[in-house]
């Protein structure tokens, strides 16, 4: 993950502004829909199935996007091209890398704002 | 301003929700694009905000729907999504968008493609106004048209619909026009 926090802070601030509750309602929204969709990035790369994966690749990069979890973005958006070009040969080991990162914004949320 | 999102990610949905509500708008949140659709047609928002890829009706046929579908007033769409590049900028704003930005979006950004938005909006109606108003002659009631010419009452409705005219007098006029003038004859 180099030097780039979970979650960008700043985005996240520009965002949602001094709204407070705002905010942790928003970061508990998405730890709450996150796992589903991890579930079935994770059916989808063991079943070979690069539709499955292309489209939870997309949702999990859009949702962490949005609340400035830059890494796990980054990692989906790689996943959904490899998965648009039917090349799931990588997508195993991108996925590990993409929980890892995951697990990381969880800790990282439920450390700052609980 | 309405504001109606087609967004499928619940976490994007509820940011921009929140930002647009932050900015002074009315949100009405759809998650995919057929039930934007639907919401559409029964209620025609100010402004639509669509993802490109979602289940369902994606957010280019969402467009293509709107822009063939009859309104009163011109709905702005904005097509706010992460796929990236001038290919699909051009697909987008083909399909009928106003606008297109990308995902993650800056919300001093999109609150400025928005007062463009209502700028816009706000010279449609004032073209709408002004195209309803027709400029009628004070005194024999020609109307001028488009083309700059003045024509009778009858003749620019008979160009312009199905309706044809027959000519008779109403009973106001048959008082002080007809019965003026036989009393005149009779009694001069």
């Amino acid at each position: 993950m180099g030097d780039s926090p979970p979650i960008n802070r700043e985005y996240l601030t520009t965002m949602c502004g001094d709204d407070s509750e705002f905010e942790k309602e928003l970061l508990d929204s998405y730890l709450e829909a996150s796992p589903p969709v991890l579930a079935s990035l994770r059916q989808g790369v063991e079943a070979g199935d690069a539709a499955v994966v292309r489209s939870a690749a997309h949702t999990l990069k859009g949702s962490s996007r949005a609340i400035g979890a830059e890494p796990v973005g980054a990692g989906c958006e790689t996943l959904e091209e490899q998965a648009r070009a039917e090349d799931l040969s990588g997508a195993a080991a991108l996925l590990d890398v993409i929980e890892a990162r995951y697990r990381e914004v969880d800790a990282f949320i439920r450390s700052h704002w609980s | 301003m309405d504001i109606l999102i087609a967004e499928d990610d619940r976490t994007s949905a509820t940011v921009l929700s929140e930002t647009l509500r932050r900015m002074g708008h009315r949100v009405t949140a759809t998650p995919d694009g057929l039930d934007a659709w639907s919401r559409f047609q029964d209620i025609p928002p100010d402004v639509v905000i669509t993802d490109w890829i979602m289940p369902g009706m994606d957010g280019l046929e969402l467009c293509q729907r709107i822009r063939s579908h009859h309104t009163q007033r011109y709905p702005y769409i904005l097509i706010l999504t992460a796929l990236t590049g001038k290919e699909r900028f051009l697909e987008g704003m083909d399909a009928g968008a106003d606008d297109y930005l990308t995902k993650p979006f800056d919300p001093d950004e999109l609150a400025a493609r928005l007062r463009v938005a209502e700028r816009i909006l706000g010279l449609t109606e004032e073209v709408r106004r002004l195209e309803g108003l027709l400029p009628i002659c004070s005194y024999c009631k020609r109307i001028r048209d488009q083309a700059d010419r003045w024509t009778t009452i009858e003749s620019y409705i008979t160009e312009r619909c199905d309706a044809s005219f027959t000519h008779s007098i109403c009973p106001s006029c048959y008082q002080t026009e007809v019965e003026m003038k036989l009393g005149e004859m009779t009694g001069g």
